[in-house]
């Protein structure tokens, strides 16, 4: 019960921690004057927006999906087809976000490469969802129901456990290779590199701790402390990011 | 043995050019336990799922021989499988609840079947939930998602589930092997208790489980059933060489 609970606060943290995260980055990095409130605010928004229609995407395909025939020979390009969605979105995402920070050109590539990495993760757990469409389903059936009243339940499934387990996956891709991204871009500075990476390895360190215990359901406060430390982590890396681009010596 | 509940006549099954059982001829006794053992891939879940028409939904899949339930050969033409599954209920290896409350769960199956009344729909699922030993722990929550439970839980609701469409027998597909000991013995239990009511045969990968639930065991090896008698004959005085190199670990 207790996993359960953590898997559906785990998700509701991620969508809402990385588009604050991505937007708070993208409104701070970008000006180089006072901070424009308006302009973050819309960064916020709009990241917060882009998140959630990945994982729409995600769904719509899941759902499509659903109803494909048992044993059909395409059923599984089309379920690895189905992931690419939500990681496709993350990795434009990424991109977006390191034009914004004004990464190198091969950082924002090892990003991109990154989010593409989870998606054996992705397939993996598009099959086992798949599965578990089948499985409700059958169980429908077993129970005496007809075919079409079978596929009213696994539509129920799909739009309650897909989701959740596709925005996982886009959350984990963006967040994972935003994370990497941004240590990378922090060591390649130089001058005070030490202080500031090190404090964006320790948040990013306490990202993954904390999502991990948001994961296994044993507390949902950690996801507030993840917020906080998530913007100070963005924070950091955008600070040496713009001082880079102003040229000013770290 | 009492009397027989099913009985299948020359059972063979094949998956396209593969087949799945050969040749299977068994009585299955009226409100008795019979366990079906066998190593992985004998043909136990494929026989099982012959006993409610679930292997209709497997591309490919082709039968001869008889399977008769109460007389009834319920592969005859005109037969609807709805209305078998309605009579033979089946609960599979891990717990699969619908997205939906415990209470829409246990209901789910009346409705589907034209029950309409909440009071008797309310009723329905109180008494299912009761046999299946679970009322107590869900009466107050029955408005709660049913992927609240523990494993063990969702298992107890999905055989509540299948409860509640009252059929004849059950067919359960290793229905403790994705659960803990203590969940596992509360279903052991609930299996012994049921048999009062109902026809069971249970799929299981575990011989010892099979020796605490059954009443009647049928080993199967390579899709063929190697031997079916009392429980205690199968595992002290098998008559088979197979059966007691199975039995006794020698493979499998």
């Amino acid at each position: 019960m207790a996993y359960r609970q953590g898997m559906r606060r785990y998700r509701l943290a991620q969508i809402i921690v990385l588009g604050v995260w991505l937007g708070v980055l993208r409104g701070v990095a970008a000006p180089t004057g006072p901070p424009d409130f308006g302009a973050l605010a819309a960064s916020v928004v709009g990241a917060v927006g882009a998140v959630a229609l990945s994982a729409a995407l995600g769904v719509a395909a899941g759902g499509a999906l659903a109803f494909a025939p048992q044993g059909w020979r395409w059923r599984m390009p089309l379920s690895m087809s189905a992931a690419l969605p939500s990681v496709v979105v993350g990795a434009v995402l990424l991109r977006w976000l390191g034009d914004a920070l004004g990464f190198a050109p091969g950082i924002a590539l090892v990003a991109l490469g990154l989010a593409l990495l989870c998606l054996p993760q992705a397939v993996l757990l598009a099959q086992d969802s798949f599965a578990r469409c089948s499985a409700t389903g059958e169980a429908a059936q077993a129970l005496g129901a007809q075919p079409a009243q079978a596929a009213a339940a696994v539509y129920g499934f799909v739009r309650r456990e897909i989701a959740g387990i596709l925005l996982g996956v886009a959350g984990r891709a963006l967040g994972e290779a935003a994370l990497v991204a941004l240590l990378a871009q922090g060591l390649l500075d130089r001058g005070r590199l030490a202080l500031r990476a090190g404090a964006t390895l320790a948040s990013a360190l306490w990202y993954l701790e904390i999502t991990g215990r948001v994961r296994d359901g044993r507390t949902f406060w950690p996801a507030v402390l993840l917020l906080i430390l998530s913007v100070l982590a963005a924070g950091t890396a955008a600070v040496l990011a713009a001082e880079r681009r102003e040229g000013r010596p770290l | 043995m009492s009397q027989a509940k099913i009985k299948v006549e020359n059972l063979s099954l094949w998956y396209g050019a593969a087949q799945g059982l050969k040749d299977v001829s068994v009585e299955i006794g009226e409100h008795a336990v019979t366990a079906i053992i066998g190593p992985s891939g004998c043909g136990k879940s494929s026989f099982l799922r012959t006993l409610n028409r679930m292997n209709d939904h497997v591309p490919g899949t082709r039968l001869t021989g008889r399977v008769l339930l109460d007389g009834e050969d319920i592969y005859a033409r005109g037969q609807d499988p709805a209305r078998l599954r309605k009579r033979v209920g089946m609960v599979f290896q891990r717990p699969n609840p619908f997205p939906m409350t415990i209470y829409q769960n246990i209901a789910y199956g009346p409705r589907v079947h034209g029950q309409r009344g909440e009071a008797r729909l309310r009723e329905i699922v109180e008494q299912s939930l009761r046999r299946a030993a679970l009322w107590d722990e869900v009466r107050d929550k029955l408005q709660k998602s049913a992927f609240e439970l523990s494993g063990g839980q969702q298992q107890r609701l999905c055989i509540a589930r299948a409860l509640a469409v009252e059929p004849e027998v059950l067919l359960m597909d290793e229905p403790a092997s994705a659960l803990d000991p203590v969940a596992t013995s509360k279903i052991e239990e609930l299996i012994v208790n049921l048999k009062e009511s109902y026809t069971l045969i249970v799929v299981t990968h575990n011989m010892q489980q099979a020796g605490r639930i059954s009443d009647r065991t049928a080993f199967f090896l390579s899709g063929e059933l190697i031997e079916f008698g009392p429980t205690r004959d199968i595992f002290t005085r098998p008559r088979d060489r197979r059966t007691e190199d199975y039995v006794t670990g020698r493979f499998g």
